[in-house]
């Protein structure tokens, strides 16, 4: 599978060139913080349709229109587009404060909104609106191992021809509860947040980065942030 | 990529109709429709859900929802004959669920909230408990392809589509592929809340239709390369013969009102079959009873197969499970091919003339060797499968 292209939401920025840049200075130096800030993710055109939406499909969101646009791929390929977002924990945030809702108000008053915002795949529904994409999609999750059963995934589908180009990212956002729960776990974790996306195809000639090895031998977990910096050097 | 034939040589299922496949086709044809309050937790709410009674977990520690899918997968694996594991098989795991991936943890939570910190002994049912991954760890698999799908009422369909691939890809053997999910106060205060839930029991595709009721439970599939299912002595009767994924783009919540994206879903699924409509003995209807949902699936319906086509909502037995669904009606549209009969849409009594057709109202004798189960899910997801009978 080949990158044909890239698009990154990460808290030291947007887009391909940020995060080259962070690399380049050193992560730790580059983000400002564990979390993306809010003027990271306040493009309101790239975010049409999404104005409802959390922060944790707005980040999905963008990365994912952003990797559509850096392939130079045209709009009529945008329709048979697969999609498939791989998160370790899903939209946590919003869950949380639907529970928030529930202790609050109890059973008959809690919102309608944060909870189909609750669920899994509504960032690859906001996705696939954003992009007018009618193809496959699909969300996974497996913790640390998500993306890479994500790419299995994706592998399996190009060679089926079940589509001809498939967007595949990840995305996780950290909230305080989250915080406190992995950080107590596990104390040498430094929880961030943030989402790649990469446009994959089998046609070489699109190919914009490199090419992507999902094998099922490598006992390896991917994820989208690795990826990206291996694409980029 | 050459033709790969898909065997199904295992099927298990647990749901309020039983808690096991016998017994879940006795409910069948008695019409027995187990529903009641919820007693599994707190709620204020007082509509019928179908819940699972007389149910030991394996592993009382583990979620509910572990615990079902477990149950399923053993009386598929039994009946595919791998009683003793699965030896130097290259196996897959590919489950589909809602409840299991979040972290719907009220009580950590109300801690959390006015402490600012709380115990996390219950976390590590989440963080220990992805559904594939501890489905395989108590069948003692070891694999790369371990995978759980999250497209909401879409993820049993889906896993079980993913598991044709990965076979079809030669990326393994044999797939434990299905879905499950229990009953659980986020997703029924939530469906309450989206005003989509019935006080009285459902009546899928019903001209008085006014809601689902919710349900839980597990239904598991064992998939086989053809081949490799001979080569142990297994004569398959049962083959998975295509899938189709189409997304609506439309709205996060309600069905695209033209319905071409559950048509795309459909007729990708018939392609891959290699089959045409005609050829189609039944469908089990995705029929949630809700009014946007059972309108826009039987107009598709009827538009892909014609006005005589036989069709059922099973969801008037087990409520609607979320996750599971989409596995449990796998394998009830495998066992209407088994036993050559589908059980009646229990519920329905009156032609919505806007819909146009109506589903079979009582058990039915079916002819053909065709047949498809069809879901569709929050975030316009539209999936289908494809099984066939030799």
């Amino acid at each position: 599978m080949y990158i044909a292209g890239m698009g990154i939401v990460f808290s030291g920025g947007r887009g391909a060139a940020d995060f080259k840049k962070a690399l380049n200075q050193g992560w730790e130096d580059a983000h400002q913080g564990k979390k993306v800030s809010k003027e990271i993710i306040s493009d309101k055109i790239a975010l049409e349709g999404a104005r409802r939406a959390d922060n944790f499909t707005k980040m999905a969101v963008l990365a994912a229109v952003d990797a559509f646009a850096d392939s130079g791929l045209g709009a009529e390929t945008k329709e048979s587009l697969g999609i498939i977002l791989a998160t370790s924990l899903g939209p946590h945030v919003t869950t949380f404060k639907f529970l928030d809702d529930i202790l609050t108000y109890g059973d008959q008053g809690v919102s309608p909104t944060l909870f189909s915002h609750s669920v899994h795949n509504a960032a690859v529904s906001y996705i696939a609106l954003n992009l007018g994409s009618r193809g496959p999609t699909l969300t996974v999750t497996q913790f640390a191992d998500s993306f890479s059963q994500a790419l299995f995934i994706a592998k399996s589908w190009l060679q089926e021809k079940r589509c001809a180009n498939i967007l595949v990212g990840s995305v996780d956002q950290l909230g305080g509860e989250m915080e406190y729960i992995l950080t107590t776990k596990a104390p040498e974790l430094i929880p961030i947040e943030g989402s790649v996306f990469f446009l994959l195809t089998e046609k070489e000639s699109a190919n914009k980065y490199s090419l992507i090895f999902s094998n099922l031998r490598a006992n390896i977990n991917l994820n989208g942030f690795s990826c990206a910096a291996q694409a980029l050097q | 990529m050459p033709p790969v034939n898909i065997a199904i040589t295992g099927l298990g299922a647990i749901c309020a109709c039983g808690n096991n496949i016998k017994d879940t086709l006795r409910s069948f044809s008695y019409g027995s429709r187990n529903a009641g309050k919820v007693s599994l937790f707190e709620s204020e709410l007082n509509c019928p859900v179908f819940q699972i009674k007389d149910f030991t977990p394996l592993e009382p520690f583990a979620m509910r929802t572990l615990n079902l899918a477990f149950q399923a997968a053993q009386e598929a694996i039994l009946e595919a004959g791998f009683n003793n594991g699965f030896g130097n098989l290259r196996v897959g795991v590919c489950l589909g669920t809602t409840v299991a991936s979040q972290l719907n943890d009220i009580d950590f939570y109300r801690i959390y909230r006015e402490k600012g910190s709380a115990p996390l002994d219950s976390i590590d049912r989440f963080l220990k408990g992805n559904l594939a991954a501890s489905v395989a760890k108590l069948l003692k698999i070891q694999t790369r392809l371990c995978c759980t799908i999250v497209n909401a009422c879409s993820s049993g369909t889906d896993a079980i589509g993913v598991g044709l691939s990965w076979l079809r890809n030669n990326y393994c053997d044999l797939v434990i592929a299905g879905g499950a999910d229990e009953l659980n106060r986020v997703p029924l205060d939530g469906f309450t809340a989206l005003g989509i839930v019935s006080q009285s029991l459902c009546v899928p595709f019903d001209r008085n239709r006014c809601g689902l009721n919710l349900g839980e439970g597990s239904g598991i599939v064992i998939l086989e390369q053809e081949k490799m299912a001979r080569k142990r002595g297994k004569m398959p009767k049962l083959f998975l013969k295509g899938y189709g994924l189409a997304a609506d783009a439309y709205h996060l919540t309600a069905p695209r009102p033209d319905g071409s994206g559950l048509e795309q879903a459909l007729k990708q699924a018939l392609k891959e079959a290699n089959i045409l409509p005609k050829d189609v003995a039944f469908v089990n209807a995705h029929g949630t009873a809700t009014k946007d949902n059972d309108l826009v699936e039987g107009k598709v319906l009827a538009r892909v197969f014609g006005q005589k086509i036989k069709f059922l909502s099973t969801k008037g037995f087990t409520g609607h499970t979320l996750g599971a669904a989409g596995g449990l009606e796998a394998v009830f549209t495998c066992l209407g091919l088994r036993e050559n009969c589908v059980p009646a849409s229990i519920g329905f009594e009156n032609m919505d003339e806007e819909i146009g057709i109506a589903p079979v109202n009582q058990k039915t004798e079916i002819s053909g060797n065709y047949a498809i189960s069809t879901s569709l899910a929050f975030g316009g997801n539209n999936s289908a499968l494809v099984i066939s009978r030799n």
